[in-house]
């Protein structure tokens, strides 16, 4: 599993950690992981494990933006190698998701 | 069972010896102690009945002499005797095992010989039982040695003298269930392994033997500290019983000393302490242990913390905070600190000689290792790295040494070639790219280079053989459906390449080298604003621009040339 989602004991945080690749050979899995849960929750996603990112990934979260609403949507980015944080900050990312 | 019989009185023997013939058991006679002495010797009898007043030798004499000559072996011997007296009655149980009055009664005789006989089964037992523990004891004991010849020689040259670094490791038996293990690395640059594994002894110590190999094999591929802890996590798990772990503190220190990283799991916090005394930060555990969890659960995030000149860090296993006093209290962590958070040098000869005078005893309970890394220049190697650096760029220590590193550096250039059955495989990057992970000069900017290869990559890929078109990209369902059409197109990708250069160049500034060419028709770069990264496709691009020093299409946009800086 490279995808791996945990809600927070009160129920109002999904964090969704990204293992090893993230691209698109989690393109379901990571889908599934916020689909499920919808609107009205805060996520969270955990890069920590993260080894790369590429584009379709930027993609996939520019989609679960406009699936939870575009400006509406709670999303927060955590845990960011450097690397990963500049092609974030590159793509302008960091004016759309909270980038920490 | 065979009784020898002593006595002078020619009728006494004879009425005996049937009597006891008469009972199953065989029997020898002798009629003086010396001649009972004799007879001993020659038919090694199981008990002996020994009149007391005899000519030549009387039965305390002989008594003592048979009992000298037997040794450890058990032989009864029961006196027969008419003296009534307290006193000689003392004397035959002092000497002997038991007495007889005479004249002998015969059931009582029989009965004696019966309870004898129990007994000396019993003590024949004990003493097989007794020559079986001495041979195993001698056993073990060679075991040990052996086994211990063998865990010095795996363990040997993994604690090199390295200035700055000192250790203290007291074992609580002949084997160690703690490790630790330091690698210098060429550039000056440190690995430092504290470890612990569940319990002490032998069992504990024997994991400590695939963890050093390990760790050197990996210290000496230069790979990240989370590549080592998922490795030894690897090993362990299918090493050690579920019931035991390996608790562990890995760090890595840049060879100015300025920069660490670390993994811990299941130690007690390490310290960082500054030249002043006061305690700068905590390297807490935010792990399990390591042999704890599965390998695909297992998680390698490790912690990056900077370091300044004189920040002296301690590593130590709990046989330090849980060391207990006569009173059953533990030492603990607030009275570590104590001692630790001060300006005063030998922060291990002070640490161990507060435990030992908190514990009230010279031994330690448990095995308790310490781990001292003092951070200043002042290795050699570090020296001749700034020496060297001079002649670069200026910048900050670390950067020189990075650049003097680098500059050590063999180049290299290589090509990979795949074909549509390799790209087929579900990860067909996954080679080039451990192998671009563990490289010395790419992996700070790791995350940077493996992103940029897997976007160029998946571009020649998608676009250039499968021809897919990004637009399909659009709309609420259009990842699904682009992914889905591009896994049918790619199964029956019948011919076409993708070719990989990969290069490397030892000077400065520092870059790598990524050629991607592949056998489609190119596509018109000319219409791609490189600069917008705000359209929904079309994103990767500009990123590249954005990370590469240089990029540049070729054949018509079917090979795309990058330069990625290093540092």
């Amino acid at each position: 599993m490279s995808i791996d989602s945990r809600l927070s004991s009160d129920g109002k945080t999904l964090t969704i950690g990204v293992r090893g690749r993230f691209d698109f050979s989690v393109v379901n899995e990571f889908r599934g992981a916020y689909e499920a849960k919808g609107k009205g929750v805060h996520y969270v996603i955990d890069l920590k494990q993260a080894e790369h990112i590429d584009s379709s990934a930027l993609g996939m979260l520019l989609n679960m933006r406009s699936f939870l609403g575009g400006d509406e949507a709670n999303i927060q980015i955590i845990h960011c190698a450097p690397g990963i944080r500049k092609i974030l900050e590159i793509s302008r990312f960091d004016k759309k998701f909270q980038i920490s | 069972m065979k009784v020898l019989v002593v006595d002078d009185d020619n009728y006494s023997r004879k009425l005996i010896t049937y009597v006891l013939e008469e009972a199953g058991h065989s029997v020898c006679v002798a009629e003086d102690g010396q001649k009972g002495v004799d007879a001993w010797t020659r038919e090694q009898p199981d008990l002996v009945l020994m009149d007391l007043m005899m000519p030549v030798m009387d039965g305390y004499e002989s008594a003592t002499r048979i009992k000298e000559e037997a040794g450890q072996l058990f032989v009864p011997i029961v006196f027969m005797t008419a003296m009534s007296e307290d006193k000689a009655m003392v004397r035959c149980l002092e000497v002997g095992d038991d007495f007889l009055l005479k004249p002998v009664n015969l059931v009582m005789l029989q009965a004696k010989i019966r309870v004898h006989e129990r007994n000396l089964e019993l003590n024949r037992q004990v003493f097989e039982q007794n020559k079986e523990l001495a041979y195993f004891r001698a056993k073990v004991s060679a075991e040990f040695d052996m086994t211990q010849q063998i865990m010095k020689v795996a363990l040997q040259n993994n604690r090199p003298f390295v200035d700055g670094v000192k250790v203290h490791c007291s074992p609580h038996s002949t084997f160690n269930g703690d490790l630790v293990l330091v690698h210098e690395k060429r550039d000056g640059g440190l690995y430092i392994l504290v470890g612990d594994f569940t319990g002490h002894g032998l069992a504990s110590s024997i994991g400590s033997v695939p963890v050093s190999q390990a760790f050197s094999t990996l210290a000496e591929r230069n790979s990240a500290v989370g590549v080592m802890a998922r490795e030894f996590n690897r090993i362990l798990y299918r090493f050690l019983p579920r019931t035991m772990f390996f608790a562990m503190t890995l760090l890595e220190l840049n060879a100015s000393r300025t920069l660490l990283e670390v993994w811990a799991g299941g130690l007690p916090d390490a310290f960082i302490v500054s030249p002043d005394g006061t305690l700068k930060r905590r390297l807490g555990s935010n792990h399990m242990p390591v042999g704890a969890l599965e390998h695909h659960e297992f998680e390698a995030f490790v912690e990056k913390v900077e370091l300044t000149e004189g920040d002296k860090i301690l590593i130590y296993t709990d046989g330090v905070n849980e060391a207990t006093n006569p009173d059953g209290e533990l030492f603990g962590e607030e009275r570590l600190l104590k001692v630790i958070c001060s300006p005063e040098p030998d922060l291990i000869g002070r640490t161990l000689t507060a435990v030992k005078e908190f514990m009230q005893a010279e031994t330690f309970q448990d095995d308790l290792s310490m781990l001292v890394v003092h951070c200043k220049e002042t290795s050699r190697k570090v020296e001749a790295i700034k020496k060297e650096a001079v002649s670069g760029e200026s910048g900050t220590a670390v950067e020189q040494g990075r650049v003097a590193q680098e500059f050590s550096l063999p180049a290299f250039h290589a090509e990979f070639h795949w074909s549509p059955d390799q790209l087929r495989e579900p990860d067909p990057l996954q080679l080039v790219r451990s192998w671009l992970e563990h490289h010395v000069a790419i992996r700070a900017q790791k995350e940077i280079v493996l992103s940029v290869l897997s976007e160029v990559f998946n571009n020649s890929l998608d676009h250039g053989l499968l021809s897919m078109d990004s637009k399909a990209k659009e709309g609420p369902d259009g990842f699904d459906t682009y992914y889905r059409e591009r896994e049918r197109r790619l199964k029956t990708l019948a011919s076409g390449f993708i070719t990989l250069e990969v290069g490397y160049e030892n000077k400065h500034p520092c870059e790598i080298l990524l050629v991607v060419r592949d056998s489609g028709r190119g596509f018109n770069y000319h219409d791609i604003d490189l600069d917008d990264s705000e359209s929904t496709f079309g994103r990767g691009l500009p990123v590249i621009k954005a990370l590469c020093s240089e990029m540049r299409f070729e054949d018509e946009g079917a090979t795309i040339r990058l330069r990625i800086p290093l540092s």
